[in-house]
């Protein structure tokens, strides 16, 4: 049996062409192939070219190969992916990590999505002062000093 | 997740701004062209996803980001997990402050939370007032543990009118005083680790309390010698398909009782592995067989495991063992895992299990 192929249209204009057991980790393509015609490009219109290459990128590496028992084996060891993964990540600066973050939740990857999460709360916020969470996040204190001051009282015991 | 966002749509900024965070010093060299490294991206987000990060985070953490700015103030409330450590808090009241923190709490439904207690820092009062206030938060799941040896703590009653617990697992010295019968009727999973019933009522009544039980892990670890349950009848599991029994020495009615009173069972593990430190605080049994083939090794039983040998194999264990191998009809697997088992004992299990499919 020959291999599927479908094609994907970033909201840039960008045209990705990909083996369908690629494209189906997300659990929202198979939705917009059913609404549209099978042989048409799927459009996605809030996933530019840049993130969705790095979907692509992340889906290629992920995609479990039929074994022809009915089960299924990963291309790569556990070991191996989580290896990948954490590198894959590191390589991103923070506006790609959120545009992916995105990314992932429109085209419902859960995988990717819960990565990008993990690795949101590990290293931005996890272990971080309020300060250097402000900071590595870019968040501006629009508390005025009392107002923090109650904020940080309420829930007191979370601070020492 | 597939409700399509369109005020989220990932734009190009193509000047790049100033790097300032921690994060980016990382992978400054990396692709600055299409960076926006000033704006807060996060706070951005849809609440939703800005929640999911959170619950990732231990719970100390999810609450101090309240005084990040006014839009995270009340973020942490809306989360569906909690977990609260008493080793991340030095406070000595922790107790009263896990219960500040339900109560301020507003997620609609808390899926899960899990309290890890000190012996020190916790009493029977602290674990039933606390119950209590997550019961009124919709509990669905509540996993419990209280690292002390020796300390016992009453099953807390609360619990016995939870609607919502779908999930209870007690890591503690547990003592049940039941008695009358309850109803926990959205419970499918159950793991006591150590139980201790008061009376052969508290039993009964406990064990009619699960109608809808389908995962159970039972470590009835220490019966007082002389005092013989009598396994009540007529209680039927009939949505259990995975049931995972602890026995120092093996509480033979209880396997008979339970097999008899799970129709639907699929995987049965039994498990010996702690060494009891009295043999006087056991009572041994005698293994009778059922006297019909309970219904879940006709039709049902696909695994059994036998876990944790630390002696040999005994008369009765192996009476029992070859009683499952022999009647349990579409058994796919079943594993004995002894550190001392004999070529003997492999042997006469070996036999009586070849017909295994």
């Amino acid at each position: 049996m020959s291999k599927k192929n479908i094609v994907l249209k970033s909201s840039n204009g960008i045209i990705f062409e990909v083996e369908e057991a690629v494209a189906l980790q997300s659990e929202t393509i198979p939705y917009m192939i059913e609404d549209d015609c099978a042989n048409d490009t799927i459009p996605l219109a809030n996933v530019t070219g840049d993130i969705l290459a790095l979907v692509i990128e992340y889906c290629k590496k992920h995609v479990v190969v039929a074994d022809g028992d009915g089960g299924g084996s990963s291309s790569s060891s556990q070991e191996d992916l989580k290896n990948w993964d954490a590198q894959f990540m590191n390589d991103l600066d923070q506006s790609k990590i959120f545009n992916l973050l995105l990314a992932a939740d429109f085209l419902n990857i859960k995988t990717l999505f819960d990565l990008t999460c993990q690795f949101v709360a590990d290293t931005m916020i996890k272990g971080k002062s309020v300060e250097e969470v402000r900071r590595t996040l870019n968040i501006e204190k629009d508390y005025t000093s009392e107002e923090e001051a109650k904020a940080r009282q309420e829930n007191e015991w979370a601070f020492k | 997740m597939l409700v399509e966002k369109t005020s989220s749509q990932p734009q190009y900024h193509p000047r790049s701004k100033t790097l300032t965070s921690a994060f980016d010093s990382r992978s400054q060299k990396r692709q600055r062209k299409y960076e926006e490294e000033s704006s807060d991206r996060i706070s951005e987000l849809p609440e939703a996803l800005i929640i999911q990060i959170l619950s990732l985070l231990p719970t100390k953490s999810a609450m101090a980001t309240s005084v990040l700015s006014k839009q995270w103030q009340f973020l942490w409330k809306m989360m569906p997990v909690l977990k609260f450590d008493y080793c991340d808090h030095i406070a000595k009241t922790f107790p009263e402050n896990v219960c500040k923190s339900l109560l301020s709490h507003k997620a609609p439904i808390l899926e899960s939370l899990h309290l890890n207690f000190g012996a020190w820092n916790c009493t029977s009062t602290d674990i039933e007032m606390l119950t209590a206030t997550a019961d009124a938060r919709h509990l669905r799941e509540l996993v419990l543990k209280v690292e002390s040896k020796l300390k016992q703590f009453g099953f807390p009653k609360t619990l016995y009118n939870c609607e919502t617990l779908e999930t209870l697992i007690l890591k503690l010295y547990v003592y049940v005083d039941a008695p009358s019968q309850v109803c926990l009727k959205s419970l499918k999973t159950l793991h006591l680790d150590n139980v201790f019933f008061k009376n052969e009522a508290s039993v009964v009544n406990f064990l009619s309390s699960f109608p809808n039980l389908e995962n159970l892990l039972f470590d009835p670890t220490v019966f007082v010698k002389g005092f013989e349950i009598k396994i009540p009848t007529g209680i039927i599991f009939n949505q259990l398909v995975h049931l995972e029994l602890c026995a120092s020495k093996a509480w033979w009615n209880l396997v008979t009782f339970m097999l008899n009173s799970s129709p639907r069972l699929r995987v049965f593990k039994l498990i010996k592995e702690r060494v009891c430190w009295s043999d006087n605080y056991i009572a041994y049994g005698q293994w009778n067989q059922p006297k019909d083939v309970p219904e879940c090794l006709l039709f049902y039983l696909e695994t059994f495991m036998w876990i944790g040998y630390n002696e040999y194999l005994v008369r009765e264990e192996k009476k029992v063992a070859k009683y499952i191998l022999r009647n349990a009809n579409i058994l796919k697997r079943a594993t004995f895992s002894s550190k001392r088992i004999t070529s003997d004992d492999r042997l006469e299990l070996e036999s009586v299990s070849e017909f295994l499919m």
